[in-house]
């Protein structure tokens, strides 16, 4: 046990007395006389019912989050009352800069209400008929095997910083518990169809590792959300567009369609974020932009990998005779997914001159 | 909203109880550690007699606060607490600590407080 609470409640006559007293009858009712602030929030859409957004109100609104959170590292939420003693519960993530972006309460509410089943919206009766050649469904399986691990790395991730940022970002908060949720979900999804198929799961490999690592050991959050939610959930969308393109199966369609769906969430916060944080603090655009160019050499690695390489050209080609000949469209598709990502990288205000990701694309179209 | 939120929370009870059990019987050796872990963490569990809560739990046992309300949110409370910490030890029985019945501060506590009414 790690922490000891600094009144030892069970020893202390108090506080028995008072819990006795108050089973007496002698309430005392101070907590009733608050003066938090009153307000009256409805459902701006009925359909939507009460979001976030509805209830972005005073002091218990976002609005109003400073950029320095002095005042309260407790649990407590935003808008109560925070009387002397509350234990400080160790948050390291104190900058509103540091985490936020204004679009994470609408991703959050979005999340929940596109939630999907994978057990039951996936059209699993598909997979057995699966209308393409096994050596097909073999490398569709690879790409599933890679696809759970990045999936799982990218609710790592989020796990991995939540507890550490103070509980006034509450919305922030929250939208990170949907990442891992749907990360989750995704994860399951991937190993699942790759499982259903009837191949089973593909091999693992140190290039695909190497990525992971790269991003799971940021040294910070910045770090961590510019190269999870732009760099990895952004070669998860292309990866997952170009299935869903290629193969015929319904179950793969649908995979694709509510996959693309869920790290597109990821995306809109990752730049966003960027956004806010060098908005305030522009100064931090050149370890991030060194930070992520340093990702993106070990996504490089991933990209030139003869595993993943070779199973992308077979799903490209349709067939194990034809991959060769796929290596072009394998390029144009490493070509889009630079492109996007150098889009990204703009918006977000790192757009870098020295990309080991467009260097390599270049070189392959060369 | 409670019955959904009771719903969400009868899995986490329903996975803590597995795991608990599966470490009991996987790694016995934990046991020592376990109930001295338990015998401080349950001292912390002032929750239950916390004064702002426990005063918020009768008002809303009792629908109000006048003292035909209170008194009825004082049996209502008094009534739950005793089901929760009989619930707690039904559980830790169930996932291999029987002994929890036994050496837990909550019974001594409970004890205390009744003892401290009745006086």
């Amino acid at each position: 046990m790690g922490y000891y609470a600094r009144d030892d409640f069970f020893n202390n006559p108090a506080v028995l007395q008072r819990s006795v007293e108050i089973l007496k009858g002698n309430l005392d009712l101070d907590w009733m006389r608050l003066e938090t602030e009153r307000t009256s929030c409805r459902p701006s859409n009925s359909r939507r019912g009460l979001t976030f957004d509805d209830t972005n109100v005073g002091s218990y609104g976002w609005d109003q989050i400073p950029e320095k959170i002095r005042h309260n590292y407790s649990m407590a939420p935003r808008g109560a009352v925070l009387p002397p003693g509350l234990p400080h519960l160790g948050y390291d993530i104190n900058r509103k800069s540091e985490v936020w972006s204004e679009n994470a309460p609408a991703l959050y509410e979005e999340s929940k209400a596109r939630h999907w089943i994978p057990s039951r919206e996936v059209p699993w009766d598909a997979v057995e008929k699966l209308g393409h050649s096994q050596e097909f469904e073999r490398a569709l399986a690879q790409l599933y095997t890679d696809l759970t691990s990045m999936a799982t790395v990218s609710g790592d991730i989020p796990s991995k910083w939540v507890w550490r940022i103070n509980q006034e970002f509450v919305e922030l908060k929250m939208w990170q518990c949907t990442q891992m949720f749907e990360a989750a979900q995704l994860a399951d999804v991937f190993r699942k169809r790759a499982i259903a198929g009837g191949t089973g799961l593909g091999r693992d490999h140190a290039p695909l590792g190497e990525f992971l690592k790269s991003i799971f050991d940021s040294g910070s959050y910045p770090c961590a959300s510019v190269s999870a939610n732009l760099l990895l959930c952004g070669l998860m969308q292309v990866l997952l567009r170009h299935i869903g393109a290629r193969s015929a199966n319904a179950a793969d369609q649908t995979i694709a369609l509510f996959g693309v769906q869920d790290v597109s969430r990821s995306l809109a916060y990752g730049i966003g974020h960027m956004e806010f944080l060098l908005g305030t603090r522009p100064h931090e655009a050149a370890s991030l932009r060194e930070h992520l160019d340093e990702v993106e050499n070990a996504a490089v690695g991933l990209l030139a990998a003869p595993i993943f390489l070779s199973s992308l050209a077979l799903v490209t080609a349709g067939s194990r005779d034809e991959a060769g000949a796929a290596v072009p469209q394998v390029t144009a598709l490493y070509r889009r997914f630079a492109d996007e990502h150098a889009a990204r990288r703009r918006a977000a205000g790192i757009a870098s001159d020295q990309s080991p990701l467009e260097a390599f694309v270049r070189e392959l179209e060369a | 909203m409670f019955q959904l939120v009771m719903q969400d929370e009868a899995r986490h009870v329903s996975y803590g109880l597995q795991h608990l059990k599966y470490l009991m019987d996987n790694c016995p050796e934990i046991r020592p550690q376990l109930n001295s872990f338990l015998d401080e963490a349950e001292r912390h569990l002032t929750g239950l007699f916390n004064p702002d809560q426990l005063e918020s739990m009768i008002v809303l046992g009792g629908k109000g606060t006048s003292p035909d309300c209170i008194r009825r949110g004082i049996e209502v409370v008094g009534a739950f607490q005793g089901k929760q910490i009989e619930e707690y030890f039904h559980r830790a029985e169930r996932a291999g600590l029987p002994e929890r019945r036994d050496r837990s501060p909550l019974k001594e506590l409970r004890e205390r407080m009744i003892a401290g009414v009745a006086a």
